[in-house]
């Protein structure tokens, strides 16, 4: 659903469409691409704590996977198949953290209005600049292109 | 009996799964509409359990728990998308790269302003920071830097909700709107739901937000921490 396309995976299943065989291999593939998912996770975590830097583990794991993504030029196929597995069922994933707002009644009687009011006026300036960036950069590139 | 089985870490496990899959389908049946994702619709099967049965959240965390430990390979597994949408927009990359940035960043921005003048909780200041990037990239990031990990993906699905039911419309106005700029736009503000009205729209629509919400997703994560 809304979550698995976010995520780009519609993109990347495109061009790994020979994978979708499914065979007994592939589930291996499958655990293989979780277990390396993981490693870079841990891997990630260690880093954090080790140099106590702010960044969460979790994006450290992907910004060292990413390099090593972009060293090989080629992404992994068993990282890939497990990541495009996984990325499906992130809605599934959300809805336990999601239900911990039930502890935070408090904020949400006291201000909640306010607060959908802030989320939808802050939209407003936020794709009206992104779209208007978009506008002079494609405006500035094409007259370059012209000369 | 009963009383003995909502104590189970399995029985809130099982259902989670159940409101997701009911979730699911009643998407499916509204024709995929992006005001009612199925993490909304699940996540209000559950809260209202929850309440119903008056069972602490505590409880319903040990089951739930086993959900949200796939958040974390789910986030490094981002890498791969973000290197195939890297690789597709090589030649406008830097123009991009500043519209995602800095559209991300005002609207953030004003956000936080605003929360910070309007209610002035410095946690929830804190939280509101993480607005703008998909749900597991949010809370780690909330949990990162001491925001509330359950409000941040509350806020996450309102603006993504609120968000692809107004930019499409709010683009045209201003006549700013283009399958780039458009997509992009709703990858930037309302990343996930954002992504699915994108699918809507158009192919090209769909590429352009996936890519900007995963952009923008990497950027404030290692962006954000340091500045709050």
């Amino acid at each position: 659903m809304v979550d698995t396309l976010d995520l780009g995976s519609s993109a990347v299943r495109c061009e790994s469409s020979s994978l979708s065989f499914r065979t007994k291999i592939k589930n291996e593939n499958m655990l293989a691409g979780l277990f390396a998912l993981l490693v870079f996770l841990i891997l990630g975590e260690a880093i954090q704590s080790w140099i106590a830097i702010p960044v969460p583990g979790s994006i450290i794991g992907m910004a060292l996977l990413l390099i090593v993504i972009i060293s090989r030029n080629k992404s992994p196929k068993n990282i890939e198949i497990a990541a495009n597995k996984l990325a499906p069922l992130l809605p599934l994933f959300i809805i336990p953290i999601s239900a911990g707002l039930i502890t935070q009644a408090d904020i949400i009687q006291q201000h909640g209005f306010k607060l959908l009011a802030i989320l939808t006026i802050s939209l407003i300036p936020g794709a009206l600049v992104t779209a208007l960036i978009l506008k002079m950069g494609n405006r500035l590139a094409n007259k370059s292109s012209n000369k | 009996m009963l009383a003995n089985i909502l104590q189970q870490p399995t029985t809130w496990l099982t259902i989670t799964l159940g409101a997701y899959l009911l979730g699911l389908k009643l998407y499916q049946g509204l024709n995929q509409a992006s005001w009612l994702p199925p993490v909304l619709s699940g996540f209000l099967i559950v809260t209202s359990l929850l309440w119903v049965t008056d069972t602490p959240y505590a409880v319903y965390e040990q089951g739930g728990q086993l959900l949200s430990f796939f958040l974390g390979p789910v986030v490094v597994g981002l890498a791969v998308p973000l290197f195939y949408h890297a690789h597709k927009m090589k030649k406008q990359f830097i123009t991009i790269l500043v519209a995602i940035t800095v559209g991300s960043l005002t609207t953030v921005g004003i956000a936080i302003a605003l929360t910070h003048y309007w209610i002035g909780i410095d946690i929830i200041t804190t939280t509101m920071a993480s607005k703008s990037v998909t749900t597991p990239v949010a809370v780690a990031i909330a949990e990162q830097t001491g925001g509330i990990s359950a409000l941040a993906a509350a806020f996450v699905m309102t603006t993504g909700i609120i968000g692809a039911a107004i930019i499409p419309q709010l683009l045209k106005i201003f006549r700013l709107d283009s399958p780039q700029a458009t997509g992009i736009s709703l990858g930037v503000c309302a990343h996930a739901v954002g992504t699915s009205r994108a699918i809507e729209l158009g192919q090209e629509y769909a590429a352009y937000s996936a890519m900007a919400m995963t952009v923008t997703a990497g950027l404030h994560a290692l962006l954000l921490p340091w500045l709050l």
